[in-house]
């Protein structure tokens, strides 16, 4: 059944999901070819000492990408549903609706997982070549708090378009947007590092806000 | 599954509401608050305070004596020698010493040290300077080293590979000056834009100091020896032109240290304990008295330490002039730790 | 008889809007009931109740012995459900969500009936659902129903958007398949005259109640449409026994279940004078107006 409900959604976002992930690793190669270029072109050394004396990352440039790709996501798999109340049809399917509904969370966080994975590989290959542990560290570090924004951005996104009544959305959107600055606070390289304990709970707890929706939806609630 | 979902929202309402709430408040209602620049006058043996009112400077004493421009150059000669030398007002002594311009404007001194540059994140890995290159200008090292379990690791920036003989030269030199890797402190100033060189103040895995160097490309490391009961927690290379100190340091207690050049001699500053996740300490100094600022979120507070054997001539403490209504924060130095600040 | 539907008490409101108080109805298994009713009435809210989309203010309402938001996997098997305006999932084709369906009920899925059906579309099985009118729409989703081969069927507005062919192909199919399978079908529908020759029971329900709730047989065979000929009187106000009086120039129109006897005599109690009176038997839709009322 599971299997049934990822070919839904694989019918549904293959394309989009393929655009997203071309364009996540694209940014990231982008993004590391960029530092071996200004390596090449100012010298190895003179990028040593920057990431040495700068707060700056030299990747921010997919800083904002990972939760662009999440909200995405969250629409072309949930908008599709809640258009003529279709979602209806996916609740009656003789499984238990958290478990359709998740399964479809779980097909978009396993895309995400693995756009995300590529990501890091992508940025590691090009870093580890010119620069030492240290500094590569601290760059993917850097883009942890980012992708998980755009975790927390599909849980949150699917809460605030599955929830049928108008009042309760423009509340969850302005929540949300609080929420999700929380994790672009600073770019400062490996800022977030005594934060992740809490921040990877936070943007992974979102997956159970779409529940509340769920329920408001499945007890007809509306303006 | 929906019960823990509110549990969850509730949750993280509340802490957005922590958040943002104080903030938004705070953005409105809290005025800007300048911290009056504050120097120890030895000639009136007081602080003078300057600040600006209405566009204009405004000097005085803390007793309310009011001074006029050229009133608080006269009564602050060792700061403000440029000014009166301009003039030809600065006196051949001051305190019974000869002075000049020259030595007053070397011997003068400036350092700020904010919780972000001792706590905040911060790449493990240095660089260390030829400090006998025979040139006037520094040259950045084409390497960069670390400190592990074992060893000092020297890493070439262009090759992005460990210098082996290099690093086992250093190794060895510290080794045989007694230093127990790994390294617990590790302070220097990389940069090209200073007279001279005093390498890196590092202590080992049992709070030893130890000064290393690099001269014509060898290792100098000297052991610089400690009262046992001192462990240095947070220190700094200082690097000054009058080249009186070698560095500073604060210990597990937040006292204030001074390793005196050339004797390499360690002298206590006699302020009270500083708490460096909460305090900025602001130095300015010349070779009679330093004038030691120490603010945080509510006091601003003023010591006057003699600047030979550094006992306290003076103090004076303020409260900090604002007023905020406290939230939940993530920023402190640098790090994005939640807290109630 | 086994009741696949019993619904007790059900009352509804949409804020402070009634849509209903204490409605009581069951379905016995093999029969077809159909919810007859003007827009307005509660027939769609009284389906998104039945398949657990909405919380009824009060009431109980059990499918199979199980509250209705609280279906177990294993008994939602056994419905099938066909939502208004015939909605299935746009973004797939013909063979790709016979494929997705047929994952949820194995061993109870005829892939042949849907196929069959598809057949007649001589549509493409790689014809997207977006691109179909309304009718393949409703023929896609009905073959859905058929193939997933459910005990109860619970179908909501099926005549909406179908133009005549295709509400009678999908009449006869179903008629076909749940009269030859003993299907149980809880039904709404806009269009009467497609109920007729389809359903066994009716409920008819005006603003805020039942008005009736009988085999399709017993309302036809009982109701009788009366025309008084040179009328005259006051039929403003309900008139007990009487549906909906009105006069049309000089005759007056009305529904009634009582005999003509009967009728007489009330209107003789109400003061209304006619000089002839004649009655007749009628159909499903004139008895659902004569009932509801034109307005």
């Amino acid at each position: 059944m599971i299997n049934a409900i990822f070919y839904k959604e694989w019918i549904k976002t293959k394309w989009y999901y393929a655009v997203a992930c071309l364009l996540l690793i694209g940014f990231a190669s982008y993004a590391g070819i960029y530092l071996k270029r200004v390596g090449d072109l100012s010298g190895m050394a003179a990028l040593w000492e920057y990431y040495l004396s700068k707060d700056d990352s030299l990747i921010t440039i997919i800083k904002y990408l990972p939760l662009i790709v999440g909200i995405g996501g969250a629409v072309f798999q949930f908008a599709p549903e809640m258009h003529r109340k279709c979602l209806k049809l996916t609740l009656h399917l003789p499984c238990g609706y958290i478990k359709s509904v998740g399964a479809m969370m779980l097909f978009g966080t396993g895309i995400l997982v693995m756009c995300s994975l590529i990501c890091f590989a992508v940025l590691y290959v090009f870093a580890s070549h010119i620069l030492p542990n240290e500094i590569v560290s601290r760059i993917l570090l850097t883009a942890i708090p980012w992708f998980l924004a755009g975790f927390c951005a599909y849980y949150l996104t699917i809460w605030v378009v599955v929830e049928p009544v108008w009042k309760k959305r423009v509340f969850q959107t302005i929540l949300s947007v609080f929420v999700l600055k929380l994790f672009i606070i600073t770019d400062t390289p490996g800022a977030y590092l005594p934060s992740l304990w809490w921040l990877v709970p936070l943007a992974f707890g979102a997956a159970l806000l779409p529940v509340i929706s769920l329920s408001d939806f499945k007890e007809g609630l509306q303006d | 599954m929906k019960r823990i979902a509110q549990i969850y929202l509730i949750i993280v309402t509340a802490v957005i509401c922590l958040w943002q709430l104080p903030w938004i408040y705070n953005f409105f209602t809290v005025e800007a608050y300048t911290t009056p620049f504050i120097l120890y006058s030895s000639v009136v043996d007081d602080f003078v305070v300057r600040k600006t009112e209405n566009k204009k400077i405004v000097c005085s004493g803390l007793d309310g004596t009011t001074y006029t421009i050229n009133q608080y150059d006269s009564i602050l000669p060792e700061y403000q020698a440029r000014q009166l030398a301009a003039y030809d007002c600065l006196p051949d002594t001051l305190f019974g010493r000869a002075v000049s311009l020259k030595m007053l404007t070397e011997e003068a001194i400036s350092m700020r040290i904010k919780p972000e540059m001792v706590f905040g994140p911060q790449i493990p890995l240095y660089q260390l300077m030829e400090s006998q290159s025979g040139r006037v200008d520094f040259e950045m090292p084409d390497d960069v080293f670390r400190i592990t379990d074992s060893k000092i690791e020297f890493v070439i920036k262009d090759s992005n590979k460990v210098n082996e003989p290099k690093s086992q030269m250093f190794t060895d030199a510290l080794s045989d000056a007694g230093f127990v890797f790994p390294a617990v402190e590790i302070a220097g100033n990389p940069t090209s834009k200073k007279r001279y060189d005093n390498g890196y103040l590092i202590t080992d895995s049992r709070n030893c100091l130890f000064n290393l160097k690099m001269e014509k490309g060898n290792p100098n490391v000297q052991k610089i020896e400690l009262d046992q009961q001192i462990v240095p927690c947070h220190i700094f290379v200082t690097e000054f032109t009058g080249m009186h100190s070698l560095g500073m340091f604060f210990d597990q207690n937040g006292k204030l240290y001074v390793i005196t050049m050339p004797e390499k001699e360690i002298k206590m500053v006699d302020i009270p304990p500083v708490d460096l996740h909460a305090d900025e300490v602001f130095i300015m100094g010349n070779i009679f008295t330093w004038t030691i600022r120490i603010k945080n979120d509510d006091t601003v507070s003023w010591y006057a330490v003699d600047a030979q054997n550094f006992a306290q001539i003076k103090s004076y403490s303020q409260p900090v002039g604002y007023e905020y209504v406290k939230g939940l924060d993530f920023e402190e130095n640098g790090w994005i730790v939640p807290g109630w600040r | 008889m086994e009741n696949l539907i019993e619904c007790t008490n059900l009352t509804h409101y949409y804020g402070k809007r009634l849509i209903y108080r204490d409605l009581n109805f069951s379905v016995p298994k093999g029969r077809i009931l159909g919810l007859l009713g003007k827009n307005g009435t509660g027939k769609t809210t009284t389906i998104n109740i039945l398949s657990g989309y909405l919380k009824p203010y009060s009431g109980d309402c059990l499918i199979f012995g199980q509250p209705a938001n609280a279906i177990n996997p294993e008994v939602r098997k056994k419905i099938g459900l066909l939502i208004e305006g015939h909605v299935q999932y746009q973004f797939m084709n013909i063979s790709q969500i016979e494929k997705f369906y047929s994952a949820f009920y194995p061993g109870q899925w005829k892939k042949e009936a849907y196929y069959e059906l598809m057949n007649k579309l001589k549509v493409s099985p790689s014809q997207k659902i977006n691109k179909m009118s309304n009718g393949q729409r409703s023929q896609v989703a009905l073959g859905l129903i058929l193939a997933q081969n459910p005990e109860l069927l619970v179908l909501d507005d099926f005549s909406l958007g179908l133009d005549p062919g295709y509400r009678r192909l999908f009449v006869e199919y179903l008629q076909d398949y749940a009269k030859s399978e003993g299907k149980t079908v809880f039904l709404t529908s806009h269009i009467i005259q497609d109920m007729e020759n389809l359903v066994d029971d009716c409920i008819i329900m005006d603003y805020g109640k039942i008005l009736v709730q009988m085999s399709v047989s017993e309302l036809l065979s009982g109701i009788r449409l009366y025309r008084c000929s040179d009328a005259e009187g006051d039929v403003n106000g309900e008139i007990d026994g009487l549906y909906h009086p009105e006069f049309l120039r000089d005759k007056l129109e009305f529904c009634s279940f009582k005999s003509q006897q009967d009728v007489e005599q009330i209107l003789h109690q109400h003061n209304i004078r006619y000089s002839a009176i004649e009655s007749e038997t009628i159909n499903l839709e004139d008895a659902f107006i004569g009932l509801t009322g034109k307005y």
